[in-house]
């Protein structure tokens, strides 16, 4: 099933509006703005689209706000995609000055989530084919929180659960994640890790929707295999 | 295990792959628990491992997550105020490539569009004439027997067409030393002007003097001068100061010149098409371009040689060894 649950229904919209001014009854359905009704809404309180509008327009604040919202998910994303800080330092910076000078481009409805990490995926890519041409790097400096703890899986599961078994297993799945093929790799750290939809990551990716759930399945089937193929009975139905 | 999955046919793989998306919690995820633990499915256990390996990573999502650091946020934000509002740059290099790509489509079409109204482009000389092929010979003289029916002569100096084409007796006595007898031969029929056709004439310069000037000719209009046997309009190839020129119907010299020496033999190629016409002498195209001949009217072609003075020297100066005129 894919999910699309934030599209908005334009119908809708224009229905609402002819509702809302009776007396004119215009020939022609009104434009409707969709997001134009959120201008009056606190900066803080507005949608990422409304925010993208906003920048669009030379709001330089609205788009430090989409920066406080998803920084930390794109650095992550290319921490976990490219796997080294001085890379994720230079190409996160990239996005976000990206983003803002290419705002323009931006077109509602698309979800701004997808456009960023279009963006994202992009420079991560050029990335990994520049440092395949040259692989030595210089670290210069740490700007970025959370690397020392993040980047060891076997702390990861430490700080996960109590249980020492299930921490070990935890280490391990986190490792062989790493040797996962990209491809496979980049769903389960779009879909599982950044938690997009497979509509969404079928728009990032430019890879068909039925593709990418066959990429999730046997990405996952992997992992499991890497893990011994344990099924783990008791902990059941989470929910 | 299946190696391959075909998600599109299986109602329950596609259930599972967004259970194993969305992972715990969710609604997907528990439904599909909810089947695997009704026991309807194959591969079971397969399917169970899968689930299994997904509760792991949800266990793991704190794996490389970081944050921007204080110093990493200023960096950026710097970065955005150094730059100008996105909305007064100037369109992105996608777009601009998109608007010339379709500026380049559109010229292309309305070219096409008046090609297909108004037929071909006018046909550039050197392109057009220099690839035709003229095969067929349609009146030749070797000027080594009495001339062929096909050939008529001009002007008041008598030639000898059966040595060579060459004059045979001093100019007439009436003209002064200065001016010029003419005699030569010129094609009976004329060829329609929308035939294009080729005229290769050979010429053997035993000596350089501008007393005795050879001329290849093409004219549209046959009123032969009584004197010189020129017309009012053609386009000639001629050798004068020791160079092999082209003069055009409006009496200007044209294109480059080639130098002429002593006893050189010299073969001359004209190609007249309908509104064009190219030279060349010896192995230069010394000219191409529009012929000013009218486009309507029948081609004559001739051979002529102009001579003035009366040195016995100069009798056998020139001497016009063939002359053949071709068509496609």
């Amino acid at each position: 099933m894919q999910r699309r649950a934030d599209k908005p229904n334009a119908r809708t919209a224009t229905a609402t509006a002819s509702i809302a001014a009776p007396a004119a009854k215009p020939k022609v359905p009104p434009v409707v703005d969709e997001v134009q009704d959120l201008a009056a809404v606190p900066l803080g309180r507005a949608s990422d689209e409304e925010l993208m509008r906003r920048t669009q327009q030379g709001d330089k604040q609205a788009f430090s706000l989409i920066y406080e919202r998803y920084s930390a998910s794109v650095l992550s994303y290319l921490y976990r995609m490219l796997g080294s800080v001085e890379d994720v330092e230079s190409i996160g910076q990239e996005v976000f000055l990206r983003a803002f000078r290419f705002a323009p481009t931006y077109r509602y409805p698309q979800k701004l989530s997808t456009w960023l990490f279009t963006i994202t995926r992009n420079l991560a890519i050029n990335q990994s084919r520049r440092r395949k041409r040259s692989p030595v790097r210089n670290i210069t400096e740490l700007n970025l929180e959370g690397v020392e703890v993040s980047s060891d899986p076997y702390q990861v599961a430490t700080r996960a659960t109590d249980n020492v078994e299930k921490q070990e297993e935890i280490g391990r799945i986190l490792e062989a994640l790493e040797d996962l093929p990209t491809d496979q790799k980049e769903v389960i750290v779009l879909g599982v890790f950044q938690d997009l939809s497979y509509a969404q990551m079928e728009e990032i990716t430019g890879t068909k929707a039925v593709t990418l759930r066959s990429r999730m399945f046997h990405g996952l089937k992997r992992l499991g295999r890497m893990m011994g193929g344990t099924v783990d009975e008791s902990k059941g139905d989470a929910v | 295990m299946p190696e391959t999955i075909d998600i599109d046919a299986d109602p329950f793989l596609k259930l599972l792959t967004d259970a194993l998306r969305a992972g715990p919690g969710s609604p997907d995820w528990h439904q599909a628990v909810s089947r695997l633990r009704s026991g309807g499915e194959r591969n079971l256990d397969e399917y169970n491992m899968l689930i299994a390996a997904r509760e792991r990573l949800e266990s793991g999502r704190g794996y490389r997550e970081i944050r921007p650091g204080p110093a990493f946020t200023r960096k950026v934000m710097d970065g955005i105020d150094a730059e100008p509002p996105p909305g007064r740059r100037a369109l992105p290099t996608a777009n601009l490539i998109a608007i010339l790509g379709a500026a380049v489509v559109l010229v292309v079409l309305a070219s096409v569009g008046f090609w297909l109204l108004h037929g071909p482009p006018a046909a550039n000389p050197g392109e057009d004439l220099s690839n035709a092929y003229f095969g067929t010979t349609v009146a030749d003289a070797t000027f080594n027997a009495p001339l062929p029916p096909a050939w008529r002569t001009l002007g008041p100096a008598p030639l000898d067409p059966a040595r060579g084409l060459r004059p045979t007796t001093l100019p007439a006595t009436t003209a002064s030393s200065a001016d010029y007898d003419g005699g030569g031969v010129v094609l009976t029929n004329g060829i329609p002007a929308d035939q294009a056709f080729a005229v290769e004439a050979s010429f053997r310069i035993q000596h350089v003097t501008d007393d005795v000037i050879p001329e290849l000719f093409v004219t549209d209009q046959p009123d032969f001068d009584a004197d010189r046997a020129t017309s009012a309009h053609e386009l000639v190839w001629l050798v004068r100061e020791g160079h092999a020129k082209v003069v055009l119907p409006d009496q200007q010299f044209a294109g480059s010149s080639e130098k002429v020496t002593d006893g050189q033999s010299l073969t001359v190629r004209a190609i007249i098409g309908q509104n064009t016409a190219q030279l060349v002498s010896g192995r230069h195209t010394i000219w191409s371009g529009p012929s000013q001949l009218a486009g309507d009217r029948p081609r004559y072609v001739g051979i002529r040689v102009l001579r003035r003075g009366n040195e016995k020297k100069d009798r056998d100066a020139v001497i016009v060894q063939s002359v053949k005129v071709m068509q496609r």
